[in-house]
């Protein structure tokens, strides 16, 4: 690729975070610091939340953290279909008619579920956004954070998430619990600049996730991570989704 | 190292065409008959069974099929969504075709907002599942149930290759679609979208909001002293937004919109709408407006003692008591997904139509409130600038203006 022909900057990506609570999983994609994070939640919320927005929540903390300047900030939230395995348990008390509903299991089947706890959990007042794009979310959260970087926004926070999806209503989905969060400013970035996706001959880092990709979207994200955890400086190509190969962003590390 | 490029500015946005179903039925024309009189459009639910009493705004005309190659979409909110594009007299399909003629189709795309999606039918699946063993041979879940279909669906039906995405932030969704459609075109990334929301009965959100005894038994009456709850509805708003053009310079345009949290508790406003305020004093700022220049505010207004109380507050904080504002979901029920949309819808008529909604189902307002409540409607005034409120659960606030440029 020619100088003329480079791709616009896009994003600084100022602070990253993952939860990927299964050991084996982080282990074989060579990810690393993925525990379950859930200082920011009230103890009783702690409890009554589901997998989804734990993981979410985690890795949105950790992000935060990583990147030191608060959680005051914008967030977009996109996940493939939000609260699964409390619309299952939903809809398993309808079939069986047997109401009345709980109040707290229906509160938290809202796709909107993990973005107000996050921001009931960070006190942050500015807007929370709740996308769901089932085989299209990083890539649709992405073009929403920056468009809302675009039109003004300092920084905006994207958590990208999945939980396991409930085997009887699709048992062909083998999702692994998984949230990726990145804190976004307008490029350029003090630490890494992410630049406009194009479209090479020549594959990117995919991870060898692409069979794990294909079955739970959260995970597209995960090369990104494992480059900024290994944090060497300079740029490298990255699939920002492992799924169209030839799609990649380059990431510019400081 | 280079400096940060200053944002995109914010500009006003012509709305080319605008179309609904509700309660009232099946177009713009229908809804606008139901605000020039005072009647509800509530009735017993007949799609499903409920053990508790309650009124619903549900759609009783019959719904378009799909097409032929579209059928794995077909759900109760799809239908409605048709209905929506085809409505005789607003040229929705018509506007959206010229859209794509103009700009082309990868330069128009689609921003909704739905908080049930398929999930009548997703309920369906389960109850065949439960009497033979396995889902019905024809539920396709990515297609049906994941919220993105509504968003794939439509951009299949009207031939749009431009970005699509859905937005599920509960009773904020239809307007926060708005707000990001804006941003799609303000960054010039289309020079046209379809926005709104769309949001169909199901047994999950009425027996859900009963379980938080938000549910009013009789028809609700938002803003009255008597009010106890809400009456569920389902509904379609949309409207094509594009970028701004010498010939639509006339058109109500999207002036602004806000958006914003509570940071409080995931079923409860914040006891001072602190969100609330935000949400509307951004719009003003990026409108560039005041909040004397608003003739009309479309309330959230949903029927709650706490929601309706909080937000009257939260207008008394920015407006002071001299604005005239009221609730339309006494008419159509609160249509939750696609209420910021579906209103957004009526702010649109009452600019086009030179009219202000009065409150249906109100006869007593709140003694709390400011006395420009509007209770019946207010034929032939002059309207240039209204506002449109929306929060929903987890704290998720809207608000959006729309108006007459330089008038």
């Amino acid at each position: 690729m020619t100088e003329s022909a480079r791709p616009p900057l896009l994003l600084a990506i100022d602070g990253f975070g993952v939860c990927l609570p299964d050991q084996d999983l982080a282990t074989r994609t060579g990810i690393r610091d993925c525990e379950m994070d859930l200082s920011l939640l009230a103890p009783l919320v702690r409890r009554r939340t589901s997998q989804a927005t734990r993981v979410a929540v985690s890795a949105a903390t950790r992000a935060c953290r990583e990147a030191g300047q608060g959680t005051d900030m914008a967030a977009v939230f996109v996940s493939a279909i939000g609260e699964i395995q409390t619309t299952d348990k939903l809809c398993e008390v309808i079939t069986a008619a047997d109401f009345p509903l709980s109040p707290t299991l229906f509160h938290n089947s809202v796709h909107n579920t993990a973005a107000g706890y996050w921001s009931i959990a960070s006190g942050s007042k500015a807007p929370m956004q709740a996308m769901a794009g089932l085989n299209d979310c990083f890539r649709l959260g992405l073009l929403e954070a920056w468009l809302q970087i675009e039109t003004g926004a300092d920084r905006v926070l994207l958590v990208c998430y999945d939980e396991t999806m409930p085997s009887a209503l699709q048992p062909e989905y083998n999702w692994q619990p998984c949230a990726i969060a990145l804190v976004l400013g307008a490029a350029p970035g003090q630490r890494a600049t992410l630049l406009a996706p194009v479209i090479t001959n020549k594959p990117a880092d995919s991870l060898c996730l692409e069979q794990l990709v294909k079955e739970n979207q959260a995970m597209v994200a995960l090369p990104l991570i494992r480059r900024l955890q290994e944090g060497v400086s300079g740029s490298c190509q990255v699939a920002l989704d492992p799924c169209f190969p030839d799609t990649v962003a380059e990431l510019q590390i400081s | 190292m280079t400096k940060r490029q200053p944002p995109h500015e914010v500009s006003a946005l012509p709305i080319t065409a605008c179309s609904v179903v509700t309660a009232c039925g099946v177009g713009t024309r229908a809804l606008h008959e139901g605000l020039l009189g005072t009647e509800h459009r509530l009735r017993i639910p007949s799609l499903f069974d409920l053990d508790f009493d309650t009124m619903a705004g549900e759609v009783s005309e019959p719904l378009p099929d799909l097409a032929d190659g579209l059928h794995q979409y077909s759900t109760r909110n799809t239908r409605l969504t048709l209905a929506a594009i085809d409505s005789p007299g607003d040229g929705l399909r018509d506007a959206v075709n010229q859209a794509v003629e103009r700009y082309g189709a990868a330069r128009t795309g689609v921003v909704l907002g739905t908080s049930t999606s398929g999930m009548y039918e997703t309920e369906q699946a389960y109850r065949h599942r439960q009497r033979h063993g396995h889902l019905p041979s024809d539920y396709v879940f990515e297609r049906q149930h994941a919220w993105i279909a509504l968003a794939d669906y439509v951009r299949c039906e009207l031939g749009l290759k431009g970005p699509r995405y859905v937005i599920s932030t509960a009773c904020s969704s239809g307007s926060r679609a708005i707000a990001a459609a804006q941003r799609l075109i303000c960054t010039g990334l289309c020079d046209a979208v379809l926005a709104g929301g769309v949001d169909s009965l199901c047994r999950l959100t009425l027996n859900g909001f009963n379980s938080l005894d938000l549910v009013a038994k009789d028809p609700c009456t938002p803003l009255d002293r008597n009010r106890d709850g809400i009456s569920i509805g389902e509904g379609v708003g949309l409207m094509l937004i594009e970028r701004p053009q010498p010939e639509w310079q006339h058109a109500v345009h999207l002036l602004g919109c806000g958006e914003s949290s509570d940071a409080h508790h995931m079923t409860a406003p914040h006891p001072e709408g602190i969100g609330a305020i935000i949400a509307m004093q951004q719009s003003f700022e990026q409108a560039g407006l005041k909040p004397e220049m608003i003739d009309y505010v479309n309330l959230h207004a949903t029927g709650t003692r706490q929601n309706d109380a909080v937000e009257m507050a939260a207008m008394a904080e920015v407006f002071g008591p001299e604005v005239q504002c009221g609730g339309t979901k006494g008419l159509t029920g609160h249509t939750l997904g696609a209420a910021g949309a579906v209103e957004a819808a009526i702010c649109w008529m009452a600019l086009t139509q030179s009219f202000l909604p009065g409150t249906c189902g109100l006869r007593h307002v709140d003694p709390a409130f400011s006395r420009q409540v509007i209770t019946t409607p207010r034929l032939n005034t002059p309207v240039n600038m209204v506002m449109n409120n929306s929060f929903g659960f987890g704290g998720n606030n809207a608000s959006m203006i729309l108006g007459r440029q330089g008038d």
